[in-house]
């Protein structure tokens, strides 16, 4: 049971973290994030399932935050192993007038059957999940086929100074709150059997995009 | 209040059997119809963590299992069994 013990680690670094984390992301989402969520809300078709929604940051730029765009709105889920975020998720879901089903639930052991979602959003949440390699393969078995995933995190940097910083930073982060600023998500998308549509990389290649489709079966 | 419909149906067992859970909405629980583990809702959100759950074997808490709305209605997973031996 690994994994459980991650989570159970992960739920309480969270639900401390909870309270002042959309204010301490304020500035990073501004400087170092920039438009990812909104790329990733873009490609958004279908229902959706936010694997670490955290606080709901990402709920805005879903489809069905902004109707008026003209794009059908499907279901939303989420799901989250700490209630403390959970409990401003759901706030934000209020703000909005969206309907979000959130679930406490572990990344690696999603409490959906296969096939559920047409879209899978996972944004800044791989690099503190314990085994994203486990959750990935998850997201492939509740995505339906021919879904979509779509990624968004911080990642090892392709600059070599930078590279080193994310290396001492990790010395402290991960003892501390499990996140990790070297991991790369590519090759475990890659390996889980997904076809990659397309990637972005930015800030010295510290910022990852991956839009992933789950191949549908050949048919005829 | 009531779950989706739409969603229940989709709501799965997190263990890797993925079997669909029961909703009780008078005890706020859900429950394996493959392992029997019953999953608590809390505040209207299922907890669907595997080490959260109960067994289904074990007594249940010895109050009503969380009477909807109750944020600390938690931990009661080991009931004190008095003077039992």
């Amino acid at each position: 049971m690994e994994g459980s013990d991650g989570a159970a680690k992960a739920r309480r670094v969270w639900d401390k973290a909870a309270p002042s984390y959309d204010r301490q992301i304020a500035l990073p989402e501004r400087f170092w994030f920039t438009g990812g969520r909104e790329w990733l809300g873009s490609r958004v078709v279908g229902r959706v399932l936010d694997v670490g929604v955290g606080t709901g940051r990402n709920l805005p730029y879903f489809p069905a935050a902004a109707p008026e765009a003209g794009k059908t709105a499907g279901t939303i889920a989420g799901v989250d192993v700490s209630p403390g975020m959970l409990a401003f998720a759901r706030e934000r879901a209020a703000d909005l007038g969206l309907a979000v089903d959130l679930r406490e639930a572990d990344a690696a052991r999603l409490p959906f059957a296969d096939a559920s979602f047409d879209t899978i959003v996972c944004a800044l949440s791989l690099c503190a999940i314990a085994d994203p390699r486990a959750a990935i393969t998850e997201m492939r078995r509740v995505l339906a086929p021919g879904g979509r995933l779509l990624l968004f995190d911080h990642v090892a940097s392709t600059w070599p100074p930078v590279y080193a910083l994310q290396w001492v930073i990790e010395r402290f982060s991960v003892p501390a709150a499990g996140e990790h600023f070297t991991r790369r998500q590519l090759p475990l998308v890659r390996d889980a059997g997904f076809e990659v549509v397309e990637t972005v990389r930015r800030r010295a290649g510290t910022i990852e995009l991956v839009h992933a489709v789950k191949a549908a079966p050949v048919q005829g | 209040m009531a779950l989706d419909q739409q969603l229940l149906e989709i709501l799965a067992c997190p263990d890797t059997h993925h079997a669909p859970l029961e909703h009780d909405a008078g005890a706020q629980t859900l429950t394996c119809t493959e392992c029997g583990r019953i999953f608590e809702i809390r505040d209207d959100i299922p907890i669907l963590l595997l080490d959260e759950a109960r067994e289904p074997g074990s007594p249940a808490a010895s109050g009503p299992a969380g009477p909807a709305g109750s944020p600390d209605a938690a931990g009661s997973s080991d009931d004190s069994v008095e003077g039992s031996n």
